[in-house]
């Protein structure tokens, strides 16, 4: 196999007297092989190319003439690349010797979830004081760590999730709810309601409670006093109202759903979908000609690892166009229930607790129409400072 | 080399049971078959063609006779003969 690997010449050479010259290059530490003798006076010999070079010095000792017949060995067939293109070769040795440092540093990081309250500069600041900036080593970091050490730092963060993709960093953020305005405990105050309801309970802590388990409130109406003054009394007695007032609130939606409806199918029609990409930059994509098209059964693979961010997806275009679709009754109402429901949910607030839920249903010319009421029991009182 | 100098290095050879051809001069030969036979310690060739090859060793002069001869290794201390060999023989002695 040293044969194919290595450079070797197929050399003729003429003289009067072969061994002579035998005998020189045996002296000269010159190996030769495959030496066959064709006629007299004439040798064919196998030798390393190196050692072409030095027959000179035997050429001062003996005369001879020596021709190279053949070249022979992958390292020949290379030279050409070698000789000519140096400066092909140090590039892409320079762009492999890049690749390999780039690989092992973080160079794309991407925040997702940040609002007004909290900007995604303050979340890079505070992740790049803990090591976590653009050319950072991404080997060693504790991503756990830092997670928790950035929530700390700052009251804006609920949670932050860090992960490390490769060369990419994905920052995940939630913002924490604020506070609603608070008023100094020593101002004085009453406790209102803000949204309509029955009450269930009231826990006046400070002041005096204004209504029973029961009533039906509005909103803006007073529920606990601050103004708690004897009837009769000089002075007026003001306190910081405080306490607890539930009530049943109530919450309504309705969703219409028509029969016919425009919805998207397949017709049928396929093209193979190939998308080529190194981090978020698409080196190649398939453009199928159709007008309308999903593409479905994909599958994602790195063919080098995590040595190069090349991320390859193959998949299946399905070709769409738009239909007139016809829903059933029953279809119809599983719709506009589940709609309704979505809608009334929304509104609903996140400490709500629901009592009860009750859908009902209408058919009008064809049309169904849902109604979805929905009662919760949630706290309504609102601690308002007494201006007069 | 003087003669008693190599009476003694060979004595010291045997005693130390080492092999013969350890030191650089004792000719080996090792046939294979008819095809093939390897020369070792040799100080040289002599003749070389198609025919017959003689290389001279320290022990006499070795003839290697046959037909279509080739030399597949010749080097500073070994000598690789290949073809229809014949014939091995010590033809002088020196």
């Amino acid at each position: 196999m040293w044969k194919t690997l290595g450079r070797y010449v197929i050399i003729k050479i003429e003289t009067k007297y072969p061994e002579r010259v035998l005998n020189a290059l045996r002296r000269h530490g010159i190996g030769v092989l495959d030496v066959s003798f064709p006629t007299r006076g004439s040798l064919f010999m196998r030798m390393r190319a190196e050692d072409f070079f030095h027959l000179r010095a035997v050429r001062r000792e003996i005369s001879f003439s020596a021709h190279i017949v053949r070249r022979k060995g992958m390292l020949f067939r290379l030279r050409p690349l070698v000789r000519f293109r140096p400066v092909l070769l140090i590039g892409c040795a320079t762009a492999l010797l890049l690749l390999a440092t780039l690989s092992t540093r973080l160079l794309i990081i991407s925040v997702n979830g940040c609002g007004l309250r909290l900007p995604e500069y303050a979340v890079l600041r505070l992740l790049a004081s803990e090591g976590i900036y653009p050319f950072a080593h991404r080997k060693g970091l504790d991503v756990i760590r830092i997670a928790d050490r950035v929530r700390a730092a700052d009251d804006r963060i609920a949670w932050i999730g860090i992960a490390l993709d490769g060369v990419r960093c994905r920052i995940e953020v939630i913002e924490a709810v604020p506070l609603g305005p608070t008023v100094d405990s020593k101002t004085p105050c009453n406790v209102v309601a803000i949204k309509t309801g029955a009450i269930v309970s009231i826990a006046p802590y400070n002041g005096m409670a204004k209504v029973k388990p029961g009533q039906v409130v509005s909103a803006g109406e007073l529920l606990i006093a601050g103004d708690i003054t004897a009837e009769g009394a000089m002075e007026r007695v003001l306190v910081h109202a405080r306490g607890d007032v539930r009530a049943y609130v109530f919450y309504r939606a309705e969703r219409a759903v028509s029969p016919e409806h425009i919805g998207i199918a397949d017709t049928g029609e396929t093209r193979p979908y190939r998308k080529v990409r190194i981090g978020t930059l698409a080196l190649f994509e398939t453009k199928p000609d159709f007008s309308r098209y999903e593409v479905r059964d994909t599958s994602d693979w790195q063919p080098f690892g995590t040595l190069l961010p090349l991320h390859v997806t193959a998949g299946v275009c399905y070709e769409q166009q738009e239909v007139t679709l016809s829903y059933t009754v029953e279809e119809m109402l599983e719709i506009a229930a589940y709609e309704s429901e979505r809608l009334c949910y929304d509104k609903l607030p996140k400490d709500a607790a629901i009592v009860s839920k009750v859908n009902t249903y209408k058919v009008a010319d064809g049309v169904v129409i849902a109604y979805t009421n929905i009662v919760t029991e949630e706290s309504i009182g609102l601690t308002k400072e007494i201006t007069a | 080399m003087n003669p008693y100098l190599r009476k003694l290095k060979k004595r010291v050879y045997v005693t130390l049971d080492l092999p013969e051809e350890a030191d650089e001069e004792t000719p080996r030969v090792t046939m294979a078959g008819r095809g093939s036979l390897l020369v070792e310690n040799h100080k040289g060739a002599l003749v070389c063609s198609d025919t017959r090859i003689r290389l001279l060793t320290v022990q006499g002069v070795l003839s290697v006779t046959g037909e279509g001869l080739q030399l597949l290794e010749f080097s500073e201390s070994r000598a690789f003969v290949r073809g229809r060999l014949v014939g091995c023989v010590f033809d002088e002695e020196i």
